[in-house]
């Protein structure tokens, strides 16, 4: 009866607190263990979930963890799950999609280039990395359907305006702002400023700094978006006022209202409509900033952070002479060093240090860049081990984008907007199917994927592939023509049969694929490059992208498809076959089956 | 029912084989283990146009023959498979009394379409299969553990990764399957 100690303490392949996961995770008291400190008998979590749930943890951070959960703190009344952050089972359900996102992003932006051994080693080892490729993926695909990722303003307005921006600015890093809901988050975001401001735009003293800085951070992301123009001159003209009014409780807070003021205003930014004071102070930390660093200061501590916010600007306005700030910068650099020799960085604050520094005109050397890089990937990288946590703060996410585009290659951001799927290993439990995460799915063994341009182009899977084999011939709609979710598209004809593969999602035929009318046999030999069938132009309406699957439940789906698939030829007896591959043209294989009616059971969504 | 796991030889004859297998079998599961009545392999499974003989006719033929053992796991060299798979390792009644394996893909040196391998290695993976395959008609499934030897055995990389063991896990379940 020691089974869950005896489970838990291997939960992430090493020990955890007294070796019981509820115990680690705070459920259970180390009272309630003591009172019975042989067994887990008196343990009434281990009595509720059984047994059963004990072995499933061993896939807790594998494949089959969303079904197999069986830390499922959710189930037990009043308790929320220790490892909330990992557990992507409700992923579409929680209010802070935007944090996951985020992680994501940022995972896979640092996943291309010079660190994505050190990274994908991390993810591989917590067995996160298959889930997180996906995610970017999910995440890439929602973001360039543009309208069609389900985001409606009401949702955005769930975020924060820290998300908000932060998912702005993420997608700003990546290079794919063109296909977000623009309008979408413009309007969440506008709604925050009118919001904070007591339905006036103008931003007022009656602010406290939370909602001054929720306010302008909603401004900001507006700017990323560029559509502040767009807004009535008069409104954004009260906002400036406002803005010159304003006293600034911090340096940060004065950066950002800076860079604000020079979005709203870019032809005729020279002056700034800060508060003089404020200016004044920050000429002022940055002429003696040796001298005030690790001193009290108008009765506040100074801090780097502050430093470097003061330097951002003083530089930007023009309020100490060119290498006024040089100093000051030096000192930047020799924090960000000293934080880069621990190599445990605060990414937040790493990243205004850095900001500082490229702002007061001192420079990183190439070796000192690169530590800075690898510095980067190791904070990043204890963050995520530890415990696989995925609740990091927007702010530092972003901040992880940022430094590593301040000092590394942008158009890294951009790959990641139009990479490739990685290389699929044939799965399994998909009797050998492959089933790549870059793309959508229908339970009409359909495929789709999008493509810059907003058209998706549509194919079969791997599955379908292998029992359709070598057809006859194909007869295609006419481009032009209007498809209808779920309703025949086009028609495989073979050996006098044939049957209908249906559209994923209404829409129109823009092209199909002529290479497969010429040479059939493409379509089971390629069926996620080559064998294509056709592209079309998707129809936008609500919930068209609901009923889809993606990535981990795509899998899942396809897993129960090969077990039905075997199944229907397997007779009576329940038996578990090994080293099971399905046949190429698997269906030609068993005499005596009706081909369109083998298919006609997989291929009707 | 007497206690005791038989090996059935369909058609092989490597008595070095049937008998490392035979030692391994009760360090995993509970039971003694013997070597029974060799015998042929039942035409009925033969499939003349693939070449190949039908797994489940053949579990079918083990699980109705009056041998007095709890579980009969069949070993041979021919080449097995199931209707719309390609070829197959071996396949168990999940759960119940049969099970088989074939040595046809492990690489033995005679015999076979994987390359030749070394005898130890060629007897290890027999061993893993017929642990495994017996593994399911107690009951167990695939295990997610890779160094499990219930773990799913589709490549040879796979197969020779995994060890001839039952993770804690997979042992605690035959524990619940054996008591229940
Ligand atoms: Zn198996
Ligand atoms: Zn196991």
């Amino acid at each position: 009866m020691n089974t869950m100690k005896a489970h838990s303490t291997e939960m992430f392949g090493k020990k955890i607190g007294s070796s019981c996961v509820w115990r680690a995770s705070g459920v259970v008291s180390a009272q309630m263990c003591e009172s019975s400190p042989d067994s887990c008998e008196g343990c009434p979590i281990y009595t509720r979930l059984g047994k059963a749930a004990s072995h499933r943890q061993t896939q807790f951070f594998g494949r089959d963890y969303f079904d197999s959960c069986s830390v499922n703190a959710c189930a037990v009344p009043g308790q929320s799950c220790p490892f909330a952050g990992p557990c992507m089972a409700n992923w579409s359900r929680t209010n802070t999609p935007a944090l996951r996102m985020l992680t994501m992003i940022g995972i896979g932006a640092l996943s291309i280039g010079e660190n994505a051994s050190l990274i994908q080693q991390t993810t591989r080892r917590t067995g996160l990395h298959a889930d997180l490729v996906s995610r970017v993926f999910q995440l890439r695909n929602l973001v360039m359907l543009g309208p069609e990722s389900g985001l409606s303003p009401s949702d955005l307005a769930l975020f924060t305006a820290e998300e908000q921006f932060a998912m702005v600015a993420a997608a700003s890093f990546l290079d794919c702002l063109d296909s977000l809901d623009v309008a979408a988050f413009a309007e969440a975001m506008m709604e925050r400023v009118l919001q904070h401001g007591n339905g006036s735009p103008s931003l007022s003293v009656k602010h406290d700094p939370p909602d001054l800085r929720e306010t302008l951070l909603a401004l900001q992301g507006l700017a990323v978006l560029d559509v502040l123009p767009a807004f009535d001159i008069e409104i954004l003209g009260e906002i400036h006022a406002g803005m010159a009014a304003l006293p600034y409780p911090s340096m940060a807070l004065a950066q950002m209202a800076l860079a604000l003021q020079r979005a709203i205003q870019p032809a005729t930014f020279k002056s700034p409509a800060l508060e003089q004071r404020t200016v004044e102070r920050a000429a002022t930390l940055v002429t003696f900033a040796d001298w005030l660093m690790g001193s009290v200061y108008d009765g506040q501590p100074v801090t780097f952070p502050e430093l470097a916010s003061a330097v951002i600007v003083t530089r930007t306005l023009g309020a100490v002479p060119d290498d006024g700030a040089i100093p000051a910068g030096r000192l930047l650099k020799a924090e960000l060093l000293r934080m880069v020799g621990n190599e445990r960085l605060d990414m937040s604050g790493a990243h205004s240090l850095l900001a500082g520094i490229v702002a007061s005109g001192v420079k990183l050397d190439p070796d000192e860049r690169t530590a800075f890089s690898r510095a980067v990937v190791l904070s990043f990288q204890a963050h995520f081990t530890k415990l696989g946590d995925m609740r990091a703060d927007p702010v530092s996410l972003i901040a992880y984008l940022g430094a590593d585009n301040l000092v590394r290659d942008r158009s890294q951001f951009a790959a990641i907007a139009s990479m490739e799927a990685p290389e699929v290993e044939a799965d399994p439990a998909l009797l050998g199917c492959e089933l790549p995460v870059d793309r959508f799915y229908t339970r009409g063994h359909t495929w789709m994927h999008p493509s810059r341009d907003g058209a998706l182009r549509v194919g079969l899977d791997d599955l379908a592939g292998h029992l359709i084999g070598q057809v006859d011939a194909i007869e295609m709609p006419e481009p032009g023509s209007q498809l209808r979710r779920g309703k025949p598209a086009l028609r495989l004809i073979r050996g006098g049969e044939s049957v209908d593969v249906c559209a994923p999602m209404d829409g129109e035929v823009v092209l199909v694929n002529q290479a497969i009318i010429d040479a059939p046999g493409i379509l089971p030999d390629q069926p996620y490059d080559g064998g294509w069938l056709l592209s079309i132009r998707p129809k936008v309406s609500g919930g068209s992208l609901s009923g889809l699957l993606f990535g981990e439940n795509a899998r899942e789906w396809q897993t129960t498809e090969a077990r039905r698939l075997q199944e229907m030829f397997q007779g009576d007896m329940a038996t578990a076959a090994d080293g099971a591959t399905l046949a190429r043209d698997a269906l030609a294989t068993i005499p005596g089956v009706r081909w369109s009616k083998v298919l006609r059971a997989f291929l009707t969504p | 029912m007497s206690s005791v796991i038989e090996l059935v030889a369909l058609d092989i004859t490597d008595q070095e084989l049937l008998s490392s297998l035979c030692a391994e079998v009760p360090t995993t599961y509970p039971f003694q283990c013997r070597i029974g009545a060799a015998e042929k392999l039942p035409v009925s499974a033969l499939d003349m146009h693939r070449g190949q003989y039908q797994a489940t006719r053949i579990l079918e033929h083990l699980a109705s023959s009056d041998r007095d053992a709890v579980r009969l796991l069949g070993i041979t060299t021919a080449d097995l498979f199931t209707p719309i798979l390609r070829y197959i390792f071996g396949e168990a009644m999940l759960p119940g009394k049969a099970a088989i394996v074939s040595t046809h893909r492990l690489g033995n040196l005679s015999r076979g379409t994987q390359p030749p391998c070394d005898r130890p290695l060629f007897i290890s993976r027999v061993i893993k299969e017929g642990i495994h395959e017996l593994g399911h008609t107690f009951g167990l499934t695939h295990c997610a553990d890779p160094s499990c030897v219930m773990t799913a055995s589709r490549e040879m990389a796979r197969i020779d990764a995994k060890s001839t063991q039952l993770c804690r896990y997979c042992r605690i379940l035959l524990d619940d399957f054996l008591t229940a």
